[in-house]
């Protein structure tokens, strides 16, 4: 998902209170914020309800936004992101053992739509048990397609660190799929 | 993503966390949100159309009324020591180097910063003793001119003050509207507070913008302190350890007077409720009690819920079934209560329960039927 064109015309009447740039925003970036979220907690509607809180702060703070060194869609993934700690502080990050089925998708076949949901499963087991700052960065480069340099901005970390993390995260995650079963013989490079 | 090399095991990582469906939110869901996003625009307070104080800005203000007090007070002790011939003149501003609160950022100023909009002033009436009476008249104070005029430098802290949620805790650092406070790095304010938490902060600007505390509270304004001293922190949780009269709260180092009557019938285990104040400097900083509430009948169950049975056990009115919490807004309102604050402790007595005052053995439990349901009834 790439910035939209006009951006900061949008987020300057935005910050105005200006309700369709309000909304122009929200609608380009809703789906991207929730997927990030969706990847990182358990249940749909547990996504949606910390989807709605990323922003409502963002309509409470934009006055306040000013892009000094962070762009808007950092500054918003890192609302997302700050939200994510918060509610895993507040959780214990306690680890819920029984997987949500609320996975929601557009197929109307039945088959595909089971299919689709074991699918996302299974790669939502296999990324919760990595660490959440590999998570966030997984999901960030390779779902959202982010560079490093704007997830650096999201996880306050360097670029460099990102890419070192990178590497470590991927062979983490490997190493899932392997104990799932999901790729057999993974990383010795066999195919399943 | 072109100008990176990963290896075959690597993309075929990549490609499992690319190739599953996207989830998506549900349409119905993403147009309730819309509203409720609408709804806040149109109700919460909004500025009128003037860009909001930059943070360049508050400091500025908060710099221009703080070199204001210091102004005043520093003319009015040079009054007292000035001699009997020179009381009836004007008192020049003092020199430069002898001004305490200063900006140690280089800020752009006008006189108007240095004099507030309702002009202090300080006059000194004629006597031949050197004695104030700074009830009787002022005098107006006329900056002299004695460094440039737009621009300001310093050569010492600001005073700031700094109130609201936190938004970010890294490291040593906790930022706050914007605002990043360094805190020693085993403060145990680090272990009190989580993102979402409001904190009250004075400080001094130091380097780099970052504001070193002198003050941080977690107790909101309508915190009850039954005593004369003022407290600033609230600490609530179970006694870890005791060792003399330093105790263990949550993980966090309490001090009690030595002769706290309150420490001879402390035990580990018990729930306390403290007020007191941070002390001590870099890792030596240590919450030193004002108030102190003990509860005796407390089952901790997690972090988040705990049951206080209310009447003594051993009469029988505990209720074995309540044994695991219930299902958020379902507390059992009858015989004992849940507490389930998020906070894993109980929150302080309200006013008018007679919170014991510092040192007092902590009341005896409510007789059957006759707990008091204001007695931490949160939910």
């Amino acid at each position: 998902m790439q910035p939209i064109s006009d951006e900061r015309a949008i987020i300057m009447q935005a910050r105005q209170g200006n309700e369709e740039a309000i909304s122009t925003l929200y609608e380009t970036y809703l789906q991207a914020i929730f997927e990030y979220i969706r990847y990182r907690v358990d249940s749909t509607v547990l996504a949606e309800d910390l989807t709605a809180e990323v922003f409502l702060r963002m309509v409470r703070n934009l006055p306040a936004y000013e892009e000094k060194g962070i762009p808007f869609r950092a500054w918003l993934y890192r609302i997302a992101a700050n939200l994510l700690i918060d509610h895993y502080r507040r959780q214990d990050k306690k680890r819920i053992t029984t997987l949500s089925e609320d996975y929601q998708s557009d197929d109307t076949d039945p088959v595909n739509r089971l299919a689709e949901q074991e699918k996302f499963l299974r790669l939502r087991q296999a990324l919760r048990a990595l660490p959440p700052d590999y998570q966030d960065l997984l999901v960030l480069r390779f779902v959202e397609d982010m560079p490093h340099a704007e997830i650096a901005k999201i996880m306050n970390k360097t670029a460099m660190a990102l890419r070192t993390m990178q590497h470590r995260a991927l062979k983490a995650l490997a190493l899932e799929f392997e104990k799932m079963g999901h790729v057999q013989g993974f990383i010795g490079g066999n195919e399943p | 993503m072109t100008d990176e090399q990963f290896t075959p095991d690597e993309l075929k990582v990549i490609e499992a966390l690319q190739a599953p469906p996207r989830p998506k939110i549900d349409p119905a869901r993403a147009q309730a949100i819309h509203q409720q996003l609408l709804h806040e625009l149109r109700t919460s307070p909004r500025p009128s159309g003037r860009r909001p104080l930059s943070r360049r800005w508050i400091i500025q203000a908060a710099v221009g009324l703080a070199a204001a007090a210091a102004i005043i007070v520093l003319v009015i002790t040079q009054g007292v020591n000035q001699p009997a011939a020179a009381l009836g003149t004007l008192i020049p501003p003092p020199p430069t180097n002898q001004v305490a609160v200063l900006p140690s950022a280089t800020a752009t100023t006008g006189t108007a910063a240095l004099i507030p909009t309702a002009t202090p002033t300080v006059q000194f009436e004629p006597s031949s003793t050197p004695t104030i009476n700074p009830t009787v008249t002022i005098m107006t104070l006329t900056p002299v001119p004695t460094q440039p005029e737009a621009v300001v430098t310093a050569s010492a802290a600001a005073l700031v003050i700094i109130e609201g949620q936190v938004s970010d805790i890294e490291g040593d650092q906790i930022t706050i509207n914007g605002f990043t406070i360094q805190v020693a790095p085993d403060h145990p304010i680090l272990k009190m507070i989580e993102v979402g938490d409001n904190l009250h902060v004075e400080g001094d600007l130091g380097a780099q913008g970052l504001i070193v505390p002198t003050v941080i509270s977690n107790l909101p304004e309508t915190s009850v302190n039954t005593t004369n001293t003022p407290v600033t922190v609230g600490l609530d949780g179970p006694v870890d350890a005791i060792n003399g009269n330093t105790v263990t709260v949550n993980g966090i180092a309490v001090q009690f007077a030595p002769d706290d009557p309150v420490l001879k019938t402390l035990q580990v285990g018990n729930f306390v409720s403290v007020q007191g104040n941070f002390s001590g400097s870099g890792t030596a900083i240590i919450l030193v009690v004002v108030n102190v509430t003990v509860f005796n009948n407390i089952t901790l169950i997690n972090n988040n819920c705990w049951f206080d049975p209310g009447p003594d056990p051993a009469m029988g009115m505990e209720d074995p079934a309540m044994a695991v919490p219930p299902a958020m807004g379902m507390e059992d309102p009858g015989m004992g209560h849940w507490h389930c604050d998020g906070m894993g402790a109980p929150p302080p007595p309200p006013a008018g329960m007679g919170a014991p005052a510092m040192g007092a053995p902590p009341p005896p439990p409510p007789a059957m039927g006759m707990e008091d349901p204001g007695m931490g009834m949160g939910g």
